[in-house]
């Protein structure tokens, strides 16, 4: 074992310590009693099991409670400072009851490979902090300030480099998301009292904002419980030695690309309808609680609020909800995405057209998801015809098993056939397996091990064999 | 793109702080002790305006009847058969989730066994019992629906009752709610008292002496595992926790779960449960 990034023997013992921290926070945690509980939680006075399947995937009842706005599907909640009441608690807003904090982060990994074995030790890597709730009965919102570190970000390319420029940072500010929600039914509709309309179309909703519009998706990007792992980055040359481990099938998986920007794409970063979280704006409704229709536009990649781009890339997602018997549910999802001048290459802007499909089924315990999309690009300056592959396809799945209260058993397959520059691309193939403990619904630690089963090589998707890693997951 | 970004953090803090200067509390949580005020004023109007609504509807019942059932029909297959089942069997697809190895699990509607009734042990519970569930939720595992309105409230009561549960719900109650007067109001006495008859009625052999839920080897009617409730902790009560509540808690017992109802122990001196009442109240300290 080689401490490469750390060599200072006093940063190592400072993480050894910090390890023993961890172990006596996670010791302390585990003895309190179950009843601190995130946000909603505590407002509507219920347990993280009744909207979660385990913290943070959403199970059917916790993805209507999102889709109707934070409410409880056929209910509206009332103003912000109108005096309501929930149950039998008489709950005024009180700051627990719209806020909520994750820690997540692996405390210690261990790469091997391509590289000599690489072992970091870490801090929990991202810790957020969200805000939810409602402003009125048809208005509510959501925003998540978010400290992020060893974050991989596309900078400024110097000179070309194959695999693109990148630098590594640590972030806080407003995190992925951040939205107000309307429900614009009751303007549609109107509101007799009693309204049948309410009781058949769930919303429509209109979101506005920093949004993540793939949480309606069959898979959504941002709520799983394989998080994502770290690439690793040479400091000194701003040159990527290993991707940032992702969902491939969100992945943008075209080599040689830069953003809007002109700034490195990583390959592994998730784009477009399925990035975790850009600007824009999005529609969707439910209809007698089985059809689901979602159409929206969004700024671009990562394009911020400046219009770098002009043009805007809109989507449509039809979903259909099935089951609700024996245990059973699932849903299975369409999309279609056009980036209009999204991304660039040597300079010029191109279109990028993105379609797939994602399925989920849930029989009791049991959780399976998985995703399918196909890229393809066009507007490539034509010199690119023979060297640049303008398709790319991912495909992800995942099964969850709580097998038993406190123990889920997860296990992911991830392929990526990518695109871009055909002298560097390389496709990638990775499982996953992951074993996590709740010592509560919210306090987990993980143990997993992702292997590429691929060949390894010195391309930055292939560049490990096995990635081992120990972290937690806590959500208060 | 930095300035759009500390524009952004300046927009996130602006928020932040009126969030904050909002979400002072205007009055601080207040838990309801008794159902009975509570509603009583809202309720009051309701009825009047229901009772007035009936007379002239009474013509039309039928037909009134059926366009609540559809309601309720339909705010059901939107909402609650997430955990009921869309046949009110109990599985619906999140009903596992809440309940993976122990209980509560959404119960069978079709089986006929209800915890939360105001009737005897064994019996179906009235549309109005249906109706409190719905309107209160239960901590910990069901939200409240009381902004369904009393209307969609009735509804889906009534769906419930036509759809799943198929018979006649009862209308009254053999069971005998008698107020807590004379030496029955609450004093320490009384509930001195109530701590004898929490032995003499053996409550101790699965509320442990404490009350802090003894046994721990019960298995509900679907044989899975489940604890008594911790009766020092009022918010984990699922029937209610007004005095009112807890008396029909004891008297009724929770069907389906080893908590038996105690009305025929009781019977002819029905003011002595209150004295039991009043003891767990007292291992509340209210
Ligand atoms: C998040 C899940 C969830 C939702 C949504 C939900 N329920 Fe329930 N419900 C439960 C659970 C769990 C129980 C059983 C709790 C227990 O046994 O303590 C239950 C029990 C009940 C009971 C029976 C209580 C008894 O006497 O045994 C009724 C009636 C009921 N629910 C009605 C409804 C109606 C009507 C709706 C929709 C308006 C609804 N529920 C929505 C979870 C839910
Ligand atoms: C055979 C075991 C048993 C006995 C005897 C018993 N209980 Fe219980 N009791 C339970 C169980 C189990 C529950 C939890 C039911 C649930 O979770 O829904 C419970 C729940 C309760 C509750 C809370 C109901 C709620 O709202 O959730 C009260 C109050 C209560 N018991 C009082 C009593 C009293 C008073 C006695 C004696 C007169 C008594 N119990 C005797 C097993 C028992």
């Amino acid at each position: 074992m080689s401490m490469k990034q750390s060599g200072n023997l006093f940063e190592f013992y400072l993480k050894i310590v910090t390890l023993f921290f961890l172990v006596g926070l996670i010791t302390l945690l585990s003895s309190f009693p179950a009843e601190a509980i995130p946000a909603f939680s505590r407002k509507y006075d219920m347990s993280c099991t009744s909207c979660h399947t385990k913290p943070p995937r959403l199970n059917a009842f916790g993805e209507a409670f999102h889709m109707s706005g934070y409410q409880i599907p056929q209910t509206t909640e009332g103003e912000l400072r109108k005096k309501r009441q929930i149950g039998r608690i008489h709950s005024e807003i009180e700051v627990l009851n719209i806020f909520a904090l994750r820690a997540t982060g692996n405390f210690a990994e261990s790469f091997s490979g391509g590289n000599p074995v690489e072992t970091n030790l870490a801090l929990p890597r991202e810790i957020e902090l969200y805000f939810g709730g409602t402003f009125t009965d048809d208005i509510s919102y959501f925003f998540n300030l978010a400290h992020e570190t060893k974050v991989i970000e596309g900078s400024d390319p110097t000179d070309t480099h194959r695999y693109g420029h990148f630098k590594e940072k640590s972030e806080f500010g407003l995190g992925k998301e951040f939205f107000l929600m309307f429900d614009l039914n009751a303007s549609l509709f109107g509101t007799p009292s009693g309204a049948m309309s309410k009781a058949m179309i769930m919303g429509p909703m209109l979101m506005v904002g920093k949004v993540d519009p793939s949480t309606n998706f069959s898979y959504s990007t941002n709520r799983q419980f394989v998080i994502n792992a770290p690439g690793r980055l040479d400091k000194d040359t701003g040159h990527i030695q290993r991707f940032t481990l992702t969902p491939y099938a969100f992945a943008s998986k075209f080599f040689g690309l830069t953003k809007g920007d002109g700034k490195s794409l990583e390959v592994t970063r998730s784009v477009l309808y399925n990035s975790a979280g850009d600007f824009g704006l999005d529609i969707h409704a439910m209809i007698a609680g089985k059809y689901m229709i979602q159409t929206g536009i969004m700024q671009g990649i990562e394009a911020g609020t400046s219009d770098v781009n002009e043009k805007k890339d809109p989507y449509v997602m039809a979903r259909i909800n099935f089951g609700g018997t024996h245990y059973f549910s699932g849903s299975v999802s369409g999309l279609l995405n056009w980036g209009n001048d999204t991304a660039m290459l040597d300079k010029h802007l191109i279109d990028w057209f993105r379609y797939g499909f994602a399925g989920n089924l849930k029989y009791k315990l049991l959780d399976i998801y998985g995703a399918i999309i196909w890229d393809k690009l066009s507007g490539l300056p034509s010199n690119t015809a023979a060297t640049f592959d303008d398709t790319a396809m991912g495909f992800t799945i995942e099964g969850d098993l709580l097998v038993t209260d406190q123990h889920l058993l997860s296990l992911r397959y991830d392929h990526m056939i990518s695109g871009g520059r055909i002298r560097d691309k390389a496709d990638g193939k990775v499982l996953t397996f992951q074993l996590r403990k709740y010592y509560r619904d919210n306090f987990a630690i993980f143990i997993r091990d992702s292997v590429n089963v691929e060949r390894v090589s010195d391309n930055p998707l292939q560049n490990f064999r096995n990635l081992i890693a120990v972290g937690i997951d806590i959500d208060f | 793109m930095d300035d759009t970004k500390s524009l952004f953090k300046q927009t996130g803090l602006l928020i932040f702080g009126i969030l904050f200067l909002s979400s002072s509390p205007v009055q601080s949580q207040v838990m309801d002790h008794s159902s009975m005020n509570m509603e009583e004023n809202e309720m009051k109007d309701r009825d009047k305006t229901d009772r007035m609504k009936d007379i002239q509807n009474m013509g039309d019942m039928k037909h009134t009847d059926t366009m609540a059932v559809m309601k309720g029909k339909m705010i059901f297959q939107m909402s609650c058969f997430l955990c009921h089942g869309r046949k009110g069997e109990g599985d619906g697809p999140v009903s596992m989730f809440i309940g993976p190895y122990s209980h509560p699990r959404p119960n069978n509607f079709t089986s006929g066994i209800f915890k939360f009734r105001s009737t005897e042990s064994g019996d179906l519970p009235m549309l109005t019992d249906l109706m409190r569930t719905i309107r209160e939720g239960i901590p910990g595992y069901m939200p409240s629906f009381r902004n369904l309105g009393e209307d969609g409230i009735k509804s889906v009561a009534m769906y419930i009752a036509k759809e799943f549960i198929q018979e006649e719900l009862p209308t009254t109650t053999t069971i005998k709610y008698v107020k807590h007067h004379g030496p029955y109001t609450y004093s320490a006495k009384s509930a001195w008292r109530g701590s004898l008859l929490f032995k003499i009625m053996k409550c101790n052999e699965c509320h442990g002496n404490d009350g802090k839920a003894g046994r721990m080897d019960l298995k509900d009617e679907r044989s899975l595992m489940i604890h008594p409730v911790d009766l020092t902790r009022q918010e984990t009560f699922g029937n209610g926790t007004s005095h009112e509540d807890i008396y029909r808690t004891i008297m009724t017992g929770l069907d389906g779960t080893p908590m038996p109802g105690y009305n025929d122990s009781f019977a002819g001196e029905e003011e002595s449960a209150w004295d039991l009442v009043h003891f767990i109240l007292s291992l509340q300290g209210r």
